[in-house]
């Protein structure tokens, strides 16, 4: 949801560690992060606090971390990936190595995906030196359910990108 | 008077005199096996390092010193820990205070009741740490304990169970139920 924004963030974990030096704090064993709707599961996750308030960069690592969140229009958001970094104040999540995000049948790979929780921007990036192209897979239910309420049958391509 | 009502009186006075004797002496309570060697009121006082740094100082209301154990015993104490970063030369300080203190083996202090350790150099990190029963280690200036911990910093408020804290690394370790809050005001 928009409002998870600005919503307080817990992190619950089973170990901790903190260094003044360095201002960062690790939560280790079984990493949640809750805020609003969002929840990140992770097996490590590094806060490095910013240098004005409300400004931390949370690092979540795992094999793999997952992300949840419930958007505006009520669908779920689900992506995984090995790195996920969260830049709390501009609300921007980055998934990295083995990124993917799902929503309901749809799909999508790719080297890196940044995702704006504000505007709920999703934007996919390939990893250039792996020559991959973005994959996305649109399933004919997803679109069969949207077109269902218009009055034209018409038959819907099933689009696949190159391989 | 005659002698014969004069009877009872002697008599009484005799047995008195027998009880006297026969009573046994109030044995005095003998002192407690340890007795303080000093008490002291309205405590200061510095400490110094090998390198004649003030490293700490102690206040306490009250202070009493039981040789026997060599156990020093603190109401209210307060203990101010300085630290000095080898690099940068900046000196830390922290305040921990309590309402008791137990010290033995010289620098092991165990403080007990509203345990707080207050970052007194602002804006860092960890700013407090609250529990209800920890030990400071004077010398190498760690602080543990196996209670429940809360510690906050700014715009963060967070929670463990059993943690081991250094001053001279100003690093800090929670060991389990780890909860944490970034309160993530609106920028």
């Amino acid at each position: 949801l928009e409002s998870d924004f600005d919503q307080p963030i817990h992190v619950s974990s089973i170990k901790q560690h903190a260094s003044l030096k360095t201002n960062t704090v690790v939560f280790t064993d079984e990493v949640l992060l809750t805020q609003g709707s969002i929840k990140i599961t992770a097996d490590k996750l590094t806060v490095i606090r910013g240098t004005k308030p409300n400004h931390e960069m949370m690092i979540a690592e795992g094999n793999v971390a997952t992300f949840h969140q419930i958007q505006d229009d009520g669908k779920p958001l689900d992506a995984e990936a090995k790195h996920i970094s969260y830049e709390v104040a501009k609300g921007k999540i980055t998934l990295s190595k083995s990124a993917q995000v799902k929503q309901l049948d749809s799909q999508v790979n790719g080297g890196e995906i940044v995702y704006f929780l504000k505007s709920q921007e999703l934007n996919v990036t390939t990893d250039q030196s792996k020559k991959e192209r973005v994959q996305t897979v649109f399933l004919p239910a997803q679109f069969e359910k949207e077109k269902s309420t218009d009055s034209t049958k018409s038959s819907t391509p099933k689009t696949t990108g190159e391989q | 008077m005659n002698k014969r009502k004069s009877i009872p009186f002697i008599a009484l006075l005799v047995a008195f005199i027998v009880w006297i004797y026969v009573k046994p002496d109030i044995e005095l309570s003998s002192l407690p096996d340890h007795h303080p060697s000093y008490i002291a009121d309205d405590v200061q006082s510095n400490h110094y390092d090998e390198f004649g740094f003030n490293d700490y100082r102690v206040f306490a209301e009250k202070m009493t010193n039981f040789p026997e154990n060599d156990t020093t015993l603190f109401e209210y104490p307060k203990v101010i820990v300085y630290t000095k970063d080898i690099k940068t030369d900046v000196i830390t300080t922290w305040q921990l205070t309590s309402k008791t203190g137990t010290l033995t083996e010289k620098y092991n202090l165990l403080l007990s009741g509203d345990v707080l350790v207050e970052n007194l150099s602002k804006d860092q990190l960890v700013q407090t740490m609250s529990t209800a029963q920890a030990t400071l280690q004077l010398d190498s200036k760690e602080i543990s304990s196996d209670q429940k911990v809360t510690w906050t910093g700014p715009q963060v408020k967070q929670e463990g169970v059993g943690f081991w804290a250094s001053m001279v690394t100003e690093e800090m370790k929670l060991n389990s139920n780890i909860k944490a809050v970034y309160l993530n005001e609106s920028k």
